[in-house]
């Protein structure tokens, strides 16, 4: 990497900078302390007002940098709160009061010494951030009427979700303090005043909530407490009476969903050594990787590794990179999976010939480190997202009919062949057009979600789940008996029954029925959905609410 | 060789454009460095930039207002552009994306990866 070479000298200008900042510092602040004094001055006309947020601002955006990600912390609350009123007249005595314990606290940050450089801040892009802090899909509820937490409380476990209760903010602080959660819903009206649930996030520990989601409840729909969640960072507002479809759509967006499948790259380069470098560095950056160096091991070790990109030199001894793009490219279902080039020659003529071909990209050896990981990482990452589109049914995020089915034929040549055993099971919900009758479809489509949620959350991972149409939904069990499927299905089937849908006023409960059918007993998969079906069928007429095996008596 | 990728970085604070320059310099890119937006204005065309790093919060015209200029001028219609910024709600976030910015970029940075990031940024351009 030619930026390495320097780095010494670098790291030596980076402390000059460094201390020319720092001399700078006590300069910095006490001009923020004379401007913050001026304005408390009645005779201020907003000059040094407006001068105190141009400080505070700077501050906020350049100490991090300069190793004092402290004091950009404070700095950026204290920016948020003298930016919230035009000038200090509109201020309450509380907020002045706050901003003269930041001034001080930024005060004291600043006589510590400077974290090492280079600081050990984040600057991932936004959104993207993940925290190590998070655990699991642990919610905090802060809540004091007890009827609406205990609710609140029996939706959310129902989907798998771990509720800790806090009637007040004291109990919620200490909660916090031994442990952050993976997302806080919070009642903005709690009995220590009517916005205590924004002002206590405000004044928690800074930084600290900076990437837990922050949901907030409240009955009002007014300017003044929108505003004062939005200064507290909520990621989002719900009113009152509490829809749990949307609360539930919005906790999944904000914690669940991770990709966490490690990339998948297929490295095809005669040369091992320096394929085994490329390697490297893929798998440092936390990505799975694969060498081939023969190319006739190539279509065998894709569709045993399922690769998600793959990387390739042009040049190797047995055939071209190009002519064996074009052998990957005459199979179905590898069409559309991103191949990127290597080669030392920049050759137009050879580039032009890379995408007439359906390669991705080319990228010219050497190659540093940082752009072969974008390369690959962004071409990745599209190939996922659109992958997943096509693979997926839009109202659920489950696998769509066609995809479930390729699935189920994977999953049952697999059992066949290992001679393990396979369920698979055919849901559907019960008196579903009675729901869409007598809700409206908005609550029939919530209805659907709410089972999808379920069936997603609360069985294994490997377990595999399709929305087959309509209101009707598909589960492969891969090693698992028709028997121990039942089961599952039965323990689901109960916790769906006692799910609340709609809300306010409208409120009602769902049952569904389901078909169990099983490897290796059944060996056709035409016949493993049509027994399935049949099952199901069984289960609607013996009384709904049921789970069926065929061949077995209810 | 190629010509290095050439990047137009427009910041009022003095502090922080030299802490950029030392973070993207010897890292491949030709830069140019204006303290304000009517700066930039001025000078933008002549180093017809492949990707443009704005400040929001500028006296005078401010990074939002600085790319409405930009834009304006037809060899920088289509230049990529990156905000940088401390503000980063969520909402704001959405809002700067919806102006034609393809990133942004919160500060403080860390001048350590912030080269990689605008590598990352100019391959994402390209694409």
């Amino acid at each position: 990497m030619p930026m390495n070479e320097n780095k010494p000298d670098r790291a030596a200008k980076f402390r000059k900078l460094q201390e020319a900042y720092l001399a700078k510092l006590p300069g910095q602040f006490d001009q923020m302390s004379l401007q913050w004094r001026l304005s408390k001055k009645d005779k201020d006309d907003g000059r040094a007002f407006s001068e105190l947020q141009k400080v505070v601002h700077n501050l906020a955006g350049s100490a991090g940098t300069f190793g004092y990600p402290a004091v950009s912390d404070k700095a950026r609350i204290l920016e948020v709160l003298v930016s919230s009123f035009v000038n200090l007249g509109q201020s309450a005595k509380r907020d002045r009061d706050t901003i003269d314990e930041l001034i001080v606290d930024i005060g004291e940050q600043i006589q510590q010494s400077p974290q090492e450089a280079p600081c050990a801040i984040t600057v991932s892009p936004i959104g993207s951030g993940s925290s190590s802090r998070s655990h699991g899909k642990l919610v905090y509820v802060v809540e004091d009427t007890a009827l609406l937490a205990q609710e609140i409380r029996a939706q959310l476990e129902r989907y798998g979700y771990e509720v800790e209760v806090y009637g007040g903010t004291t109990q919620a602080v200490s909660a916090l303090d031994q442990k952050i959660p993976a997302a806080m819903l919070i009642d903005l009206n709690l009995p220590e005043g009517e916005l205590a649930g924004s002002s206590f996030i405000n004044s928690y520990k800074l930084g600290m909530l900076k990437e837990t989601p922050l949901i907030f409840m409240s009955s009002r729909d007014d300017w003044e407490a929108r505003l004062s969640v939005a200064r507290a960072g909520s990621a989002a507002y719900l009113s009152k009476p509490i829809d749990f479809d949307e609360l539930l759509d919005r906790l999944d967006l904000l914690i669940g969903g991770q990709d966490d499948d490690p990339y998948r790259v297929l490295l095809v380069d005669d040369e091992e050594v320096l394929a085994e470098h490329y390697a490297l560095i893929l798998a440092e950056a936390g990505m799975e990787t694969k060498i081939v160096s023969s190319l006739t091991e190539l279509l065998p070790t894709i569709s045993s590794f399922h690769p998600d990109l793959i990387l390739m030199d042009i040049f190797m001894p047995e055939c071209s990179g190009l002519e064996a793009a074009k052998v990957i490219r005459q199979k179905n279902e590898l069409l559309s999976i991103p191949i990127v080039f290597l080669s030392t020659d920049a050759n137009l003529k050879n580039q032009r010939e890379v995408l007439e071909l359906g390669g991705d990209a080319f990228l010219k050896k050497p190659i540093t480190e940082e752009y072969l990981l974008s390369s690959v990482a962004t071409r990745v990452s599209r190939f996922r997202k659109l992958r997943s589109q096509m693979q997926q049914d839009a109202l659920t995020g489950l696998y769509n009919h066609a995809t479930l089915k390729i699935r189920l034929e994977s999953e049952l040549g697999r059992a066949l062949r290992q001679n393990a055993p396979l369920a698979f099971a055919m849901l559907d919900i019960d008196n579903f057009k009675k729901v869409n009758d007598q809700y409206g479809h908005p609550a029939g489509d919530a209805v659907i979600k709410s089972i999808s949620r379920l069936l997603k959350q609360r069985l294994r991972k490997s377990d595999i789940v399709g929305r087959y149409g309509g209101e009707e939904f598909a589960v492969i069990f891969p090693e698992t008996t028709e028997q121990e499927a039942k089961r599952i299905l039965d323990n689901l089937r109960q916790q769906f029954s006692e799910i609340i849908h709609g809300h306010g006023v409208t409120i009602f409960h769902c049952t569904f029925s389901g078909g169990v059918a099983a490897a290796p007993s059944i060996k056709e998969i035409s016949a493993l959905i049509d027994t399935a079906d049949k099952a199901l069928y069984k289960a609607k007429n013996g009384g709904k609410n049921r789970i069926c095996i065929y061949g077995e008596d209810p | 060789m190629t010509d290095l990728p050439r990047i137009l970085y427009v910041e009022d604070e003095a502090d922080i454009r030299e802490v950029a320059e030392f973070a993207l310099e010897d890292e491949g890119f030709e830069l140019l460095f204006c303290a304000s937006g009517n700066d930039a204005l001025d000078k933008a065309e002549a180093f017809a930039p492949d990707l443009i790093l704005l400040d929001v919060m500028m006296p005078g015209l401010d990074g939002p207002s600085t790319l409405k200029g930009l834009r304006e001028l037809p060899s920088l219609e289509a230049t990529p552009v990156a905000f940088l910024t401390a503000k980063v709600q969520p909402g704001e976030v959405d809002e700067f994306l919806s102006l034609g910015a393809i990133e942004v970029i919160a500060k403080p940075f860390d001048p350590m990866t912030l080269p990689e990031q605008i590598r990352e940024l100019l391959v994402r351009a390209h694409e």
